[in-house]
């Protein structure tokens, strides 16, 4: 099992730093506006920096590489987060599957779809939901899925 | 369906069972399933005793009763009675999902024939809502409807029209279901222990991504008081309002085509949903979770009637199904009943047995009741955790008590058992 070290715990208020999957941390992408997201902390492991953002009763963080690359994106809370916001140049791909598979599946409280190197993950309740995209090719290398909470 | 069809159809059930039989034994060959399944195919297995009450609702698993032909593995289904406000003109619908997972009453624009009075924000525009799930979300307008649960005397409360036709769904809302036959519910009914099915954070906050108010095709997101949000209906009762008791029987290995159920309102407000020999787990009151030990991991869990599995995180033991058509169930070579411990955050502990059974054979049995159906919950988000679905049910009683309320055996939010 892959444990990654904290070393560092920066607290910052600042104006919050976003990005989409696939894209760079300062390139503050639109979702920062869409999501109108707030109380920016950024959390320096070995391998990645996690930059969270809290919006509307939900916590979402992203996971940029040591060249500032967001390789995955991980949220908990009241709502699942706008995708086409996040999602960035992978969204197409994610439309493109979720028209092509049947539709969810009935009572399954958890759903993952593949659209080339992205992968999508929802599961959770009502209150409390949770899930993550990831390029599992952009990972660090020693880091895991596993790693991405 | 006439006479001739249902005997037409009774004769490909039995076919479907026989060769549902032959496969389950030869499938079992060198898996390490039980041999006493037999029995627990072809009919449901434990029945219970016949429970009277105004508080009374039937559950149905499987074709029967409640459910319809857009039902599906491991759901609960009951009916609820919708009424234009406090008025006697009434319908009443049926194959609604009994979920502990959520909060509030939803239904599908398309099953309903009696009116409804739309609730506008102050300033008179239209409130439309995006329900979310762990899988996939509603959508709709909010309305208010006369809601009669079981023999209970009718209550007017707001709750969502599903409709992804109204307005222009938000991008947030992704892709919400279109009509009952793709969800398999006509209608959602939430019993979890939260009053609202948002709360205090929609209160303060327009990007809650779940309220919108609607100006022609255009929804933003907006703000709601507590008293215009979609309440969980049992709350709003004026007795038998603490909270439910959720009885199921038991369920053989490999299956049962239906089982049925009772869902009784209120906890120690009658004498038929008095706890007996339970343990009272609290959960935290923002997420309405509590802890659960399962395979040597300790992680967050809820209980969720919602869920037609036990949604755990897949791991060496309990691997993802590689058949393709089953991806995210979990397929485990050798299933076998091992011990899972729940613990609320008032330090109280209950154990319960479980197994995992190989989805990969379970969905050849073309059962619907399954007691042993395990899923991925892959651990996304802040961390691990697992969802007590359905299968958690069979042959237990499971009290759910709801948030600012006291029973007999505590103070809300809880489950025991």
């Amino acid at each position: 099992m892959n444990k990654i070290i904290f070393f560092a715990l920066l607290m910052t208020f600042a104006a919050p730093v976003f990005a989409t999957l696939g894209g760079t941390v300062d390139s503050i992408a639109s979702d920062s506006l869409v999501l109108r997201g707030k109380s920016m902390r950024t959390m320096s492991h070995a391998q990645f920096t996690v930059h969270e953002f809290t919006y509307g009763g939900t916590r979402v963080r992203e996971y940029a590489n040591a060249n500032g690359i967001v390789f995955a994106i991980a949220w908990d809370g009241l709502s699942h987060p706008d995708l086409s916001a996040l999602l960035g140049r992978y969204y197409a791909d994610y439309k493109i599957q979720m028209r092509a598979q049947p539709g969810r599946m009935k009572g399954a409280r958890f759903s993952r779809v593949n659209a080339r190197n992205l992968v999508v993950e929802h599961g959770g309740h009502m209150r409390n939901l949770r899930g993550r995209a990831y390029d599992q090719t952009l990972f660090p290398s020693g880091v895991t899925v596993r790693d991405i909470q | 369906m006439d006479a001739a069809n249902k005997w037409n159809r009774n004769v490909i059930l039995l076919f479907i069972a026989i060769t549902a039989l032959v496969l389950a034994v030869f499938n079992n060959c060198g898996k390490g399933f039980q041999a006493n399944s037999v029995s627990g195919i072809v009919d449901s297995n434990g029945t219970l005793p016949y429970v009277t009450g105004v508080n009374v609702m039937r559950i149905d698993v499987g074709e029967t009763g409640a459910c319809n032909t857009d039902s599906y593995t491991n759901e609960p289904c009951t009916s609820v009675t919708i009424c234009s406000p406090n008025t006697p003109n009434c319908q009443t619908i049926n194959n609604i999902l009994v979920d502990t997972g959520s909060y509030g009453l939803r239904v599908f624009s398309s099953v309903l024939s009696v009116p409804l009075t739309q609730e506008n924000d102050s300033s008179g525009q239209p409130i439309a809502e995006c329900a979310q799930f762990g899988t996939g979300s509603d959508w709709g307008p909010i309305k208010m409807a006369g809601v009669i649960l079981g023999q209970e005397q009718q209550v007017t409360v707001p709750i969502q029209v599903i409709d992804s036709t109204y307005a222009k769904v938000p991008s947030a809302c992704g892709s919400p279901d279109i009509n009952p036959s793709s969800a398999g519910f006509n209608g959602i009914l939430g019993v979890g222990f939260f009053t609202q099915d948002c709360g205090s954070t929609c209160v303060t906050t327009s990007n809650n991504g779940t309220y919108y108010t609607c100006s022609g095709s255009t929804c933003a997101g907006i703000s709601l008081p507590l008293s215009k949000q979609v309440p969980n209906p049992i709350a709003s009762l004026a007795v038998d309002n603490n909270g439910i008791k959720i009885e199921m029987p038991t369920v053989a290995f490999n299956g049962a085509f239906s089982t049925s159920g009772y869902l009784l309102l209120g906890i120690g407000t009658q004498a038929n949903n008095v706890p007996a020999g339970t343990t009272t787990l609290t959960a935290d009151d923002t997420a309405g979770e509590f802890t659960a030990d399962l395979n040597g991991e300790s992680m967050s869990a809820f209980i969720d009637s919602g869920s037609n599995g036990y949604f755990i995180p897949a791991n060496s033991n309990y691997p993802d199904c590689t058949d393709s058509k089953n991806s995210g169930w979990l397929c485990p070579t050798s299933p076998f009943t091992t011990t899972g411990t729940t613990t609320g955050l008032n330090g109280s502990s209950r154990t319960f047995e479980y197994q995992i059974g190989d989805a990969d054979v379970l969905f050849n049995y073309s059962v619907y009741a399954l007691m042993n159906l395990g899923g991925d919950s892959a651990s996304p988000g802040q961390s691990n955790y697992s969802d007590l679905g359905m299968p958690f049910f069979y042959g237990k009683t499971v009290f759910v008590g709801l948030e600012h309320t006291t029973s007999p055996v505590g103070t809300g939010p809880y489950w025991a058992y």
